[in-house]
């Protein structure tokens, strides 16, 4: 049957072919912005196979009958289509597409398709908008740019993980970020005390927590922005189907930049220089001072006792003792915090290579980025190259080796949340009558040791928590992608791709000798050994069923084998002082854990087109987990279906002023969860011994499960795209409604069951929204000044439907002042800030204590710790070689707990403890105090902001001044996050989450914000 | 063409076939490589387990710290201390602190207990190990009831074995009463030769022996504890208790010894709290222990203090007062007797607070006390005078422990021309237990004993911010994450609790 389809389909060719007039057309194909030529331009005969490609000097010839249409296309570029006349010559210039990926966009597994194909919404970034204004993480640049995906960076300082959250929350508890693919292949985005799906991710390792804890950053923060040729976005399930289980958040794609022909080498060099300075965002009183019950401290005792209170006399100018025994003016030190944090920088320099033919071409960069954060002495130094070469053996083989490889040290990351350790928290809540820089610097007495400004030793002096405390990070990381294509036919072809990535780590943690708390040191000493194995056999196949209906479809199999282990040693009592190595510590423990996964898959996609302009896409995927096997259960496979359609109506239905009209729907299965091993049942070991006799345990913080499965996703989309007015004017509209059901979560359990948590299929999660993309082009003059603007913007809406029988709500996470919480509430959306409202008498009055302090009322939902509503604005100015850009972007609809304003009320730092301070007979310390123990509901508040999120500001100089020497030359002056437009907190970002698990909604004592500028200089040869 | 379908077929014939033979290993894979599985594992390892997280947490001593230290010693006037975080004779009030026993108790001690209750039931080879898990578990649990009340006790620890994520509150009633059921059937059903050796079990190195008397005390103090609430059950479980055999030889005493070489792990909790320099220099004996001891001409002062340079304290030590801070609100220069300097007042004896320290769960002497209580009250035969003294002669014998020498002696001397109070006998016994069980760190004890006797009648401190003014605690508070993750139970034990759950509400027994 299919054999003498194609003899029909030959015959039909052949046919054509010999009554149509033919002829050889020739030309070149070049940049319209730099009028440089494109190699690799696809050229096609609209409507047949026919087909080829341009060389390196922008070069092809190709036959084609008059009449028949060109078509050609470049990934990053407009398309163009231009009918053969009676010239045999055609040049023609393709423009940038500022927005878009043009015609092709990258896919699941990394296969390109045409974007009028796709059943769904894409969101896509070019590498050009992420290397210029530049975030350690880049991640974080992606904040604002894409509808429907929110990101934020946690306070954490430079280094720390990037929080990316798509369509909403995914996980009840686990993991909300996406899954980062590095070139079709799945990457880890774990850190060295947590590698991803090793229990104790997304929780308390590797990031902060109620006591405290330093991010530890994340995966994707290893890549190189210079490095990425393009983002593309996969949102929904329908879009991330292929990649089954691990896709129930979201995909990012990466594609890093490959060789491409070109004549001799080319050389690019990009250099940026970013300072960093500190927005202070406190408003504290001015006018008590250090001290309890409203007195000075009379003795170095008493001002030693009031350490961090703010309970003091009214801040008079009178000599003052204080807790050095100095006595000195009783005046508030404003400038404590900026003093403290100096001007941090980053300093990133790229030179790539690239070179090639029409057979081989490569690309290799080396890039070094050194960090100094605004937290005196830390940072982050990171070295990464990338090779990226292809080559062609024969007609039928083609051939890719990508090697990305990584080293990163991370000095000091920055303690956050709880105080000990923690500068942030020292810093913040001094009392403005100590000078910081007087008093407390440089942290150490001439012995070493903490110069201790609190009688709770727990609040560690910040310049000794900067200058003594260590918590370094080093890793090495590793990931190499080769892949073989072999096209057995024109239409079909078959892939063989393996992918390691692999990474060892070494997370050193120092409680220096002389920290007021312990005195005789510790250490911790962490080695993570990871690595994850990818190998997949694809084969596709592109075929034309009839002249009008085309088929592509894809088969494969994916094995993943990931082993993670982790050692931990640690010591304490130091027997040299100072010498921070294990074997000098006098106590030792060792912990060792070995986590192993596997996943199988089989995968199938089959799109079919119908004459350009309906298509329908179906896929199909089955995962074997090793993680759901137990001795009771053996149902380890699951299926994911996803099907999908677009229908460009334009085609068919074209009113003048649309240029270009499509309709898509989308319906997708996907899972996820299924990936902690050992969760199906109890583990027993040793974890030591006394005097001899071991000492057993068990091992499960968790309440196994031996009938978990993973969690399904079910999600439902449509959208509309539409182009008007020559494309001037675009419309990007999409509504999803995505459930999540029978999560696989660690519930938070009351603990008398013995465990603080229990693993669980439970609940259902429900996301719906819509997301919008305006793209506009109000001006392009003739005089070259052209005016771009996008918008984008997202509302989600989501609810926590059930939860287990039984439950009303989980626990998943706790501030340091325990009287908040985050909680998965049914009937309300995501992550609900909680914390304890008034306590109020039948007609509404608030029920007070004999000394007058409201008393606790209950637990109340304040709303949800995720932001409803995302938007970012960019505006776009060209004007002969100067350009002009800047990003707002302002989310809506989240709440906070701020336990900064907590300690601020507790310790009478803040303005609202100016209230009736000084009346008489009123014990304002103990009123406040114990006010905010009890009605904790005071410190929620409503984290929306408006920010200007990035600038830039640039000149290409005409290669001309350089005789054409130099290929390109621009300078840019650039900054980020300049202003907050728009806040409803007081004392605190309204983007101060310390973490990116589904906690969110609290914060503490963070690294406070910076404003970054500086300027990208970039030149090719 | 056709081959190539063939091959085409082949290839995937053969990749199903490899992915669903591999998936065959995957059992193994997802077994943890560092763990053995329940039936591997051998269950006296939760034995040696359980019996070192009663002396306290292995996360830095924690309830130890906050429980033990900074709550009971405190109320109990037996320790004192300056820091201003010692909040149990003072604010009274530290939501966490008051959470951290329970947190500690269910995830270190129950978890652990019931497993191996659960592990070695109806199994005839772990007959002896069982009844011992029978016995610790009592033990774990009449603490938690006691400090807070109303508490998970049949569903507790049950989270793996029956899925019970939100524990019920048993009512102290029925949790006493199951208690002293399974005291009274475990201390029969060991077998005492020939039964099973109990392997790593740190207190009696497996000496079943000892293990029954273990279980007689203990039911004698739980007995004991419902003399307000149930006196006739006090009687009858005091009964058969006295009867089966008490502890009569501070050999007996049920200790765990420290271990200085496991660092955190297996160091005397007290010890490891206390001995750092932030405490060491802030907390003193308190001014009641040292004039009560002082009152008595009981040896114990000198073995219990010392002077800041580390000598026995005699007749003119003097003891730091309670409710006091440090240049807070009501700092300790303004106390009436100030020595001028915190070293004025005597310490802990360097040698009662080393990392291998043993932490004392029960003594000999307690239970001869609680016996001559008992025979006080009627409650059996006997006589209380004899029990008394020889009560308080195992107490300073049990200072041997502390690597203290001629503790035999000084008993023997001392209690020689001791004898009760006529009139006061209850408060001459009483007051003992609370002296031998604050002379051996066990706080817990004597704020339970005190609630259950009155005695000694201790003066509450005035602090100006204690939440509930010039009154010592009757319990601790619920924590406050059971509203969060449990609250229909926690609501339903609340509303069983007269007074609600503060502070100054009684549990059941504490009438």
């Amino acid at each position: 049957m299919k054999k003498s389809l194609l003899l029909l389909m030959g015959l039909l060719l052949i046919g054509f072919a010999s009554i149509a007039q033919t002829k050889t057309i020739s030309g070149t194909v070049t940049s319209a912005d730099d009028k440089q030529a494109l190699p690799s331009v696809s050229v096609m005969v609209k409507g047949t196979n026919a087909g080829t490609q341009t060389d390196v000097n922008g070069k092809y010839s190709i036959s084609a009958a008059v009449g028949s249409t060109l078509s050609f296309s470049f990934i990053g570029y407009l398309s163009k289509e231009v009918v053969v006349g009676s010239s045999n010559v055609i040049n023609v210039s393709l423009s940038n597409d500022s927005k878009q990926l043009g015609e092709v966009v990258v896919t699941a597994l990394g296969i390109q398709k045409a974007s009028k194909s796709l059943g769904y919404a894409t969101g896509a970034v070019k590498g050009d908008e992420l290397n210029q204004a530049r975030e350690v993480n880049v991640a974080n640049s992606l904040a604002g740019k894409v509808a429907g995906v929110s990101v934020t960076a946690p306070a954490s300082g430079p280094g720390g993980a990037a929080n990316v959250i798509i369509r909403g929350s995914s996980s009840l508890t686990g993991s909300t970020q996406p899954l980062y693919v590095l070139n079709g292949v799945p990457m880890d985005n774990g850190n060295s005390a947590s590698p991803t799906n090793v229990p104790g991710s997304g929780n308390s390792n590797g990031s902060a927590g109620q006591y405290g804890g330093a991010d530890l950053g994340d995966g994707i923060s290893n890549i190189n922005p210079d490095d990425i040729e393009s983002i593309s976005v996969l949102k929904g399930a329908a879009a991330a189907a292929l990649y089954g289980s691990r896709a129930g958040s979201g995909v990012i794609m990466i594609t890093t930049k490959s060789g491409k022909a070109q004549k001799g080498i080319g050389v690019e060099y990009n250099t940026t220089y970013q300072f960093d300075k500190i927005n202070n965002l406190t408003d504290f009183q001015y006018v008590y001072g250090s001290g309890n019950q409203g007195l000075k401290p009379t003795t170095a005792a008493q001002a030693f006792a009031a350490g961090a209170q703010s309970w003091g006399a009214k801040l008079d100018g009178s000599s003052v003792v204080q807790f050095d025994g100095v006595s000195r003016p009783y005046v508030a030190n404003k400038n404590n915090i900026d003093d403290f944090y100096r001007t941090g920088g980053t300093y990133i320099n790229t030179v790539a290579l690239n070179g090639g033919t029409e057979n081989a071409a490569f690309r290799f960069s080396a890039n070094n980025l050194t960090n100094q954060a605004v937290i005196p002495n830390s940072g982050l130094d990171r070295w990464s190259f990338n090779l990226g070469s292809n080559a062609k053996l024969g007609k039928k083989v083609s051939a890719d080796v990508i090697v990305n490889y990584t080293v990163e040290s991370a000095k000091n990351r920055p303690n956050l949340s709880d105080s000990p350790g923690n500068a942030n928290f020292g810093i913040t809540f001094l009392p403005t009558s100590l000078s910081a820089s007087q008093t407390l610097s440089p942290g150490y007495d001439a012995n070493g040791n903490e110069i201790q400004f609190d009688v709770n030793q727990f609040i560690t002096n910040p310049y000794f928590a900067a200058n003594k405390f260590i918590q370094d990070t080093h890793r090495n990381r590793i990931i190499a992608n080769a892949s073989v294509k072999y096209n057995i036919l024109d239409w079909l072809y078959i892939q063989g791709r393996v992918v390691q990535d692999a990474y060892n780590d070494r997370y050193t943690r120092v409680t220096p000798t002389g920290t007021a708390y312990l005195a005789e040191g510790s250490m911790d000493d962490n080695s993570t050994r990871f690595s994850e194995l990818n190998s997949d056999i694809l084969a596709g196949l592109t075929y034309k069923i009839t002249p009008d209906i085309s088929l592509d479809a894809t088969a494969g199999t994916n094995f993943m084998r990931r082993n993670a282990e982790i050692t931990n040693i640690f010591g304490s009592s130091f027997a040299i002082p100072f010498l921070y190595i294990i074997p000098n510590a006098t106590g030792q423990r060792n912990s060792y854990f070995n986590y192993k996964t596997r996943i199988n898959s089989v995968y199938g996609t089959a799109d079919l087109g119908y004459k350009g302009f309906l298509y329908l896409n179906l896929s199909l995927r089955n995962d074997w987990y090793s993680t759901l096997s137990s001795p009771t259960s053996t149902k380890t496979s699951y299926l994911y279906p996803a099907a999908s359609t677009s229908f460009i109506f334009s085609e068919l239905w074209k009113p003048d002023a649309l240029t270009y009209g499509k309709f898509r729907v989308g319906y997708a299965e996907v899972g996820g969860g299924g990936d902690v091993p050992y969760q199906t049942s109890l583990g027993y070991n040793v974890q030591g011994t006394i005097s001899g006799t071991p000492i057993g345990q068990i091992v499960n913080g968790s309440i196994p499960n031996s009938q978990i499965k993973p969690r399904a996703i079910k999600e439902f989309e449509i959208g509309t795209e539409l182009k008007f007015f020559q494309n001037r004017f675009g419309v990007d509209f999409t509504y999803y409604d995505k459930k999540i059901n029978n999560d696989i979560v660690p519930v938070t359990t009351s603990i008398s069951t013995g465990y603080t948590s229990a693993v669980l299929n439970i609940g259902k999660l429900k996301n719906n929204g819509v997301e919008l993309l305006l793209t506009g082009t109000p001006v392009k003059s003739s005089s070259g000044f052209t005016w771009n603007v996008s918008f984008n913007g997202s509302y989600n809406n989501s609810e926590v439907v059930s939860l287990a029988s039984g439950l009303t709500s989980i626990q998943v996470g706790i501030s340091r002042t325990g009287n908040a919480f985050i909680q998965q509430v049914v009937g309300k959306p995501a992550s609900q800030v909680m914390a304890f409202d008034y306590e109020r008498d039948a007609s509404g009055n608030i029920v007070k204590d004999a000394n007058g302090v409201p008393v606790q009322g209950d637990l109340k939902a304040y709303g949800s710790g995720l932001y409803k509503y995302n938007s970012g604005l960019n505006n776009e100015f060209f004007y002969k070689n100067i350009n002009l850009s800047f990003l707002i972007d302002g989310k809506w609809g989240a709440k906070i707990f701020s336990a900064t304003n907590y300690y601020a009320t507790v310790n009478g730092l803040g303005k609202n403890t100016l209230v009736d301070r000084d009346k008489a007979g009123f014990d304002a310390q103990s009123y406040y105090g114990n006010f905010a123990q009890n009605v904790s509901g005071q410190f929620v508040e409503d984290a929306s902001f408006i920010k200007l999120r990035q600038v830039i500001l640039g000149y290409n100089f005409p290669t001309k001044m350089f005789d054409n020497k130099i290929q390109g030359l621009k300078v840019s002056f650039v900054a980020r996050n300049l202003a907050i437009l728009m806040k409803h907190t007081t004392n605190i970002d309204p983007e101060s989450n310390y973490n990116n698990t589904a906690a969110q909604g609290l914060e503490l004592a963070g690294v406070p914000p910076v404003r970054s500028y500086g300027f990208n200089l970039s030149v090719k040869f | 063409m056709k081959k190539l379908y063939v091959k085409i077929f082949t290839i995937t014939a053969i990749i199903m076939g490899v992915i669903t033979s591999c998936t065959k290993d995957f059992q193994s894979v997802n077994t943890d490589p560092t763990t053995v599985p329940a039936d591997e594992v051998d269950p006296s390892l939760l034995l040696s387990n359980v019996e070192l997280t009663y002396t306290g947490s292995t996360d830095f001593s924690y309830e130890t710290w906050r429980a033990n230290l900074i709550y009971c010693s405190v109320m109990m006037q037996q320790l004192s201390s300056v820091n201003g975080y010692w909040v149990g004779d003072k604010s009274r009030r530290n939501d966490a602190y008051l959470s951290a026993y329970w947190e500690k108790s269910y995830s270190e001690q129950v978890k652990p207990v019931v497993d191996l209750v659960t592990l070695t039931a109806d199994k005839p080879e772990h007959n002896n190990l069982h009844q011992v898990a029978r016995i610790m578990k009592a033990m774990v649990f009449h603490r938690i009831t006691d400090l807070y009340g109303d508490v998970p006790y049949s569903e507790a620890g049950l989270g793996y074995y029956n899925q019970i994520l939100t524990p019920k509150y048993d009512a102290q009633q029925a949790i006493y009463m199951d208690m002293l059921k399974e005291l009274d059937e475990a201390s029969q059903a060991l077998v005492l030769t020939g039964g099973d050796v109990v392997k790593n079990d740190i207190i009696y190195n497996g000496n079943i022996v000892n293990w029954q008397k273990f279980a007689n005390s203990l039911e004698l103090r739980l007995a004991m504890r419902l003399v307000k609430a149930d006196p006739a059950t006090a009687q009858t479980y005091a009964a058969k208790a006295i009867g089966r055999g008490i502890f009569d030889s501070e050999t007996q005493d049920a200790k765990v010894f420290g271990d200085e070489a496991g660092d955190r792990l297996t160091k005397n909790r007290n010890a490891q709290v206390i001995l750092q320099g932030y405490e060491r220099s802030a907390d003193r004996i308190s001014q009641t222990f040292v004039n009560w001891f002082k009152s008595k001409n009981d040896p114990r002062l000198a073995l219990y203090a010392e002077t800041s340079t580390g000598a026995p304290a005699n007749a003119s030590s003097i003891g730091m007062p309670n409710g006091y801070d440090l240049g807070g609100v009501k700092s300790i220069e303004t106390a009436p007797g100030y020595p001028g300097t915190l070293d004025g007042y005597v310490q802990n004896a360097t040698k009662t607070i080393q990392f291998n320290s043993p932490t004392f769960f029960m003594t000999a002497a307690e239970a001869q006390l609680l016996a001559a209580d008992a025979v006080q009250r009627g409650f059996v035969g006997g006589d209380a005078n004899a029990y008394f003294k020889k009560g308080v002669n195992l107490a300073i014998r049990s200072f041997a422990y502390y690597g203290i020498a001629g503790t035999q002696a000084a008993a023997d001397t001392y209690t020689a021309t001791l004898n009760l109070t006529p009139g006061a006998e209850l408060q001459d016994i009483n007051e003992q237990i609370w002296a031998t069980c604050g002379g051996t760190y066990n706080f817990y004890e004597s704020y339970a004993n005190w609630r259950r006797t009155g005695f000694p009648a201790l003066i509450p401190t005035v602090y100006p911010t204690s939440v509930i003014g010039a009154v010592i605690p009757r319990r601790f508070t619920y924590p406050i994450a059971e509203q969060s993750v449990n609250l229909a139970n926690y609501n339903a034990a609340v509303a069983a609790l007269p007074g609600g759950d503060v502070l100054t509400s009684r549990v059941w027994w504490d009438k």
